[in-house]
């Protein structure tokens, strides 16, 4: 990353704070007030509210911007476009997250740029640290893991948001989950069947567990729950063939999907079965919950329990994450 | 998702903390916006987008075609006939047929699409239908839309005269004349400490009984007349 890049985003910490004043004056809108000592090359760096009206700023030609990309390739642009791509991205992230598929993909946003497309890695970057601070959310790519769960993961152009905020926060009684809950919980605990295993488990076995937790009696939707889970990428299916003393034999194989994976930390069904297990779990079920998993967390849980999150998420303590208010 | 405060909490701290989110959001062009319920009277908080310029297609996951005839539908239900803010389903379906685009040429959207449409922005609380078919007005419309349904239908919106917010349903003054209008909840709020209620403007005896917005368990008339 270019020092200038980075200097770009401090700036506009200034803008955000005075952000919430120069919005209601809107005589003063456009005095620079981060430019002061900020100054790239030969230009001045002014970063102000975006409003269509500004190019009669005081008369002057509209000042530009430049960052510098990957490459070192510098574009110059104005600051108000730059704001606006970031805040479309933003807003398209939003949007995008009501929808049924709950994604946005890259080409997308791409399209937002028009024809700075070469800022992109710029703009989301910028992006990322507004969902993080006004959202406590932020875009996660979705993978693809192959067939035999081997293969490396690959990238999708394809995100959703998912939260950064620690885990004690979101399970406030404050939220009322809309009845979302159950279906939460279900999908934790097929999750769980599946983690326990490596990762991967038979459609035939799963449903065996249904049964015994009764999930399977006359008038329950379970079949159509688990299509449900498959269309919001939190599962995935696949055709598995093999032989065995009675021949051929062909199984369909469930792992987690796509979302499941950017979404969800490994820690938290660790701590989900800790806690279906409640206060009679066995000493060494943390231990042996990880065993069977084969994934890399701690075995022990220490009182540092928001550890693990902010591993995965980004400490809470750092700025990116914490909420200002 | 709604919010539901477990215990009794300061409003002059809630509402500071609203305005303190609010000043984030401003930036992205949203706002939480701060409701009451027509119908029940629940307090409603919702994350509003207010650049209503763009009641774009990414931000609603409509079709532009799908989108039209929802404005279609917000306009045959704001004008309708008698302050009733409702169109049947039976006559909005019907609505369908008519959709022109920008050439006049008519639009393609089937009765049986138009049905599916109509559950969609039933579903996604657009559209409120009663018991017995009649759509109105939901709280996400009249917050999200609210300087858009202002600005392009000034003379028909109107303002309940306690709270100030558009109000399509609720109790009006028996005098014509008199614009005197008041949201259920409102109403109760007003009238509470009155033996015999009287308007809160024209101060002619108020009986609560004459409606703005179709009264429950009735239908709406199966033809679009508008005001």
């Amino acid at each position: 990353m270019s020092d200038r890049r980075r200097r770009i985003v401090i700036d506009d910490e200034d803008d955000y704070g005075s952000k919430g004043s120069s919005q209601k004056s809107n005589g003063k809108r456009g005095a620079p007030s981060s430019s002061q000592s900020h100054s790239s090359g030969s230009q001045k760096r002014v970063m102000r509210d975006v409003d269509d009206d500004y190019s009669d700023q005081d008369g002057h030609a509209p000042k530009t911007i430049r960052v510098t990309t990957v490459g070192s390739k510098v574009h110059d642009i104005l600051p108000e476009d730059f704001e606006r791509f970031v805040k479309d991205t933003v807003r398209l992230a939003i949007f995008s997250s009501h929808s049924e598929a709950a994604t946005v993909k890259r080409d997308d946003i791409k399209a937002l740029l028009g024809t700075h497309t070469r800022l992109y890695d710029t703009v989301f970057e910028r992006a990322q640290e507004r969902l993080r601070k006004v959202f406590g959310m932020e875009m996660a790519e979705l993978t693809t893991k192959g067939r035999s769960g081997k293969n490396e993961e690959k990238g999708t152009k394809t995100y959703i948001l998912r939260n950064t905020l620690p885990l004690d926060l979101l399970g406030s009684e404050s939220l009322d989950w809309d009845g979302q809950l159950e279906d939460q919980g279900l999908l934790m605990v097929i999750l769980s069947f599946i983690m326990v295993r490596e990762g991967v488990i038979f459609e035939s076995h799963l449903k065996e567990h249904f049964r015994r937790l009764k999930l399977t009696e006359e008038g329950s939707d379970i079949d159509k729950k688990m299509d449900m889970f498959m269309k919001r990428r939190y599962i995935e299916k696949s055709k598995m063939e093999y032989l065995d003393d009675s021949g051929e034999k062909i199984e369909m194989e469930v792992r987690w999907g796509a979302r499941a994976r950017a979404e969800i930390p490994e820690e938290n069904v660790v701590r989900f079965i800790e806690e279906i297990f409640g206060p009679e779990a066995p000493k060494t079920l943390r231990e042996s919950i990880v065993k069977a998993s084969n994934i890399k967390i701690k075995a022990t849980r220490d009182n540092d329990v928001d550890g693990a999150d902010a591993a995965e998420n980004g400490a809470p303590g750092s700025s990116s994450n914490a909420i200002h208010l | 998702m709604a919010f539901v405060p477990d215990s009794p909490f300061d409003q002059d701290d809630f509402t500071d903390f609203i305005n303190t989110v609010n000043d984030s959001l401003g930036s992205l062009e949203f706002e939480i916006r701060r409701a009451q319920d027509e119908d029940n009277g629940d307090k409603i908080l919702a994350l509003t987008n207010t650049n209503e310029q763009t009641i774009a297609q990414v931000a609603t996951g409509y079709s532009p075609l799908e989108l039209e005839y929802f404005k279609h539908l917000l306009d045959a239900i704001v004008t309708a006939d008698d302050e009733l803010y409702c169109i049947s389903s039976t006559a909005a379906v019907n609505e369908a047929s008519k959709l022109k685009n920008k050439e006049n040429k008519s639009l393609q959207l089937t009765k049986a699409g138009a049905e599916d449409l109509l559950s969609r922005f039933v579903q996604d609380k657009w559209l409120i239908k009663s018991k017995k078919g009649a759509l109105s007005l939901s709280t996400r419309t009249l917050l999200e839309l609210q300087s858009f349904l202002k600005e392009a239908y000034e003379e028909q919106m109107q303002e309940c005269t306690l709270c100030m917010e558009i109000i399509t349903k609720g109790q009006r003054c028996n005098v014509a004349a008199c614009a005197a209008r008041l949201h259920q909840h409102c109403a109760k709020t007003y009238f509470a400490n009155m033996n015999n209620p009287t308007c809160p403007s024209c101060r002619s005896p108020w009986d609560g009984k004459t409606l703005i917005g179709l009264a429950p368990n009735v239908e709406a008339p199966h033809t679009i007349r508008r005001r």
